[in-house]
């Protein structure tokens, strides 16, 4: 508990997360109350037996993204190594304080200093984690996650679907793979699609987005001409919900833009088997689809604490 | 209405061509005109511009070029034809629809006999050939320049290296050589030292698009008048766009082009699409673009000097956003 307080104490708004001051202060808060929820009853992690280090490759993306695996290494008493994102530290430096770890913010030092005892978490775009894990020890644990993309699935909406949806999208301004990059719905989608407009407005006054990438404008712009053409787009500048017909779904996730494509039958969705899926938001039964995991609508950003990632237990794999 | 707009522009391109302060000051009230036609006859083009009343061409919704990727069809009337990208760069490529070429051709050669005194009309090739690739915008731009044309470029195969050379050692005439930046290093790279008949000029336009080559940019275009004895000029066009930029033999390299008077280009913050000054990105207003989009966003980063650009690269992607697919990647997927 000690840990949360400090936790708390901090101010997110004075870091570099790619948020608006708001935005980060939300983010940072659910995290801190999921971690708390967690530890009330926590999942069973055992003592390390062996030496060494946990190493954890920190993206620049999801700025809360350690603290879970923190926790955990905390329950496990495993010395914990933070390498810091070298476009944006402070995060990871403020939090490595907290849990009294260890910080490295330059690749090449943390390669030279990592002993073969240690093991590896890695968190970041495809080509960084192929290129570290191609730097690393041969033998070393490791566990290393790249590119992942998450979407919803609606059978029914209701405004309350639609609020948590919104959530979903805006919460981290779509950085990182837990946020949706579409939503599919089976019935009623117009009136979804309005629904989620209407908390998306709300909440960019709450919450306002953070600054736009200049790369993603272009993109911002497309997508929403693309919707005037061949649907509806509610919104324009600092969020908006598409409306398009499935066969234009992307597999990009823009901030606070949440497009919603209606289908008749979920077995639509196949060819989503062709990509590295995340996490899939439904009202109803999950799908035959490989997604790592699935939770209610509202709760894709909010992780539980658990000692699974993606489908790989890494307590098991890295912390005992 | 169609026959009246398009002999119009025609008429108002053949004067603006040869007296462009008169160009300039029409640009405005023509291109609002065609802008209205456009909307009226284009039902994609109008559910584009949405709510947008345009009063004045920097008004006008702007139709980003990766819209063209979407096969959608922005052409007023029947579509007589169809120019598309090249899709080096990515899978899909951009499809241009225009009713017919008459004005594209038009604009196209008035300002390259503008920009480029004196060309000479034989032309040697080292570009798609239109008879093999009629949706070539580059191809059929040079071919419509030439009154011969030598082609040395299959779509198969690339550069016809010995005929080129044949062709360039046994010319006895000012020629004008017309080459991708990457095709005129690929031709660079072998073959003699030469030199071509006094008033010959050499075209390039495009860069190398991540393909690899022995030769800087930069390189290739100091090799050119070593290599070849002639000036070279450097083009910039795009297949959506139905005017080209030229640079001039005494900004070669500095990536200096002059647009037409009948295009307004103008720069963007690249994040809010909101008019900037300094470097932003490039969106030309193209009044010979009267049958298809009067207003492109293009990805290309650039400062604008009145009629002069220069060009600044691509809009790159940011490393920021980690584990989300990257554009690129996301691009490529489709259900």
């Amino acid at each position: 508990m000690e840990t949360l307080d400090a936790l708390r104490a901090l101010d997110p708004s004075a870091w570099d997360t790619g948020l608006s001051p708001q935005g980060a202060r939300r983010a940072w808060q659910e995290s801190i109350d999921a971690l708390e929820r967690g530890l009330t009853a926590p999942p069973e992690v055992p003592p390390t037996q062996n030496p060494g280090r946990l190493w954890i490759w920190c993206a620049a993306n999801v700025f809360t993204a350690p603290l879970p695996w923190l926790m955990l290494a905390k329950l496990a008493r495993l010395p914990v190594v933070l390498k810091a994102p070298s476009a944006r530290p402070d995060s990871v430096a403020a939090i490595a304080k907290v849990f009294d770890a260890q910080l490295v913010t330059s690749s090449a030092e943390g390669l030279k200093r990592i002993g073969s005892q240690d093991r590896v978490l890695g968190f970041g775009g495809d080509a960084s984690m192929a290129e570290l894990a191609s730097s690393l020890p041969q033998g070393l644990r490791r566990s290393l996650h790249g590119h992942r993309v998450s979407f919803a699935v609606i059978h029914q909406p209701t405004p309350e679907i639609a609020r948590a949806l919104a959530l979903d999208a805006a919460l981290y301004d779509g950085q990182g793979c837990m946020s949706p990059a579409a939503v599919f719905c089976l019935n009623r989608p117009e009136e979804l699609a309005q629904d989620i407009a209407t908390e998306l407005e709300r909440l960019s006054i709450e919450m306002p987005r953070g600054p736009l990438p200049e790369h993603l404008g272009p993109l911002w712009r497309e997508r929403v001409g693309l919707a005037r053409i061949l649907g509806q787009c509610h919104g324009e500048r600092s969020w908006a919900v598409p409306l398009l017909p499935a066969s234009r779904a992307q597999a990009l996730v823009l901030p606070r833009m949440l497009p919603v494509h209606p289908i008749d039958d979920v077995s639509e969705l196949q060819p989503l088997a062709e990509l590295p899926l995340s996490t899939l938001a439904t009202d109803g039964p999950s799908l035959d689809l490989p997604f790592t995991r699935v939770t209610k609508p509202g709760a894709m950003q909010r992780p539980a604490l658990s000692t699974v990632h993606e489908g790989v237990d890494l307590v098991r794999r890295l912390m005992v | 209405m169609s026959a009246d707009l398009k002999r119009d522009v025609l008429g108002y391109i053949t004067r603006a061509a040869a007296d462009p302060e008169w160009g300039l000051a029409l640009r405005e009230p023509m291109g609002l005109r065609i802008h209205a036609y456009q909307r009226a006859e284009i039902p994609h083009l109008d559910a584009f511009c949405g709510d947008a009343d345009a009063k004045s061409l920097l008004q006008v919704p702007s139709v980003p070029v990766g819209l063209f990727k979407e096969g959608l069809n922005f052409c007023a009337g029947p579509s007589g034809r169809v120019f598309r990208t090249s899709g080096t760069t990515q899978g899909r490529r951009g499809e241009h629809h225009m009713p017919d070429t008459q004005v594209y051709e038009l604009a196209a050669r008035l300002w390259w006999q503008a920009c480029v005194p004196d060309c000479p009309t034989r032309v040697v090739s080292l570009v798609p050939n239109p008879a093999q690739a009629p949706d070539s915008s580059l191809g059929h731009m040079v071919h419509d320049f030439g009154s011969a044309t030598l082609s040395y470029f299959d779509m198969e195969r690339g550069v016809d290296h010995d005929g080129a050379w044949q062709a360039l050692l046994a010319v006895q005439q000012p020629v004008f050589v017309a080459a991708t930046a990457f095709s005129m290093a690929s031709l660079l790279e072998q073959g003699p030292s030469l030199s071509l008949p006094q008033g010959s000029v050499c075209m390039v336009t495009g860069g190398f698009k991540g393909r690899k080559v022995s030769l800087s940019s930069k390189d290739l275009l100091e090799q050119i008048p070593e290599r070849l004895g002639t000036p070279v000029v450097e083009e910039y066009g795009m297949s959506e766009l139905s005017s080209q930029l030229w640079g001039r033999p005494e900004t070669t390299g500095a990536g200096r082009f002059h647009a037409p008077p009948w295009m307004l280009v103008y720069t963007v913050d690249p994040a809010t699409g909101q008019p900037c000054t300094g470097t932003g990105l490039l969106r030309f207003v193209d009044l010979a673009n009267w049958g298809s989009c009067l207003s492109i966003e293009t990805q290309d980063l650039g400062e604008v000097d009145g009629q002069w650009v220069t060009l600044k690269g691509r809009l790159k992607a940011s490393p920021h956003r980690g584990c989300s697919l990257s554009a690129e990647e996301a691009g490529q997927w489709r259900p």
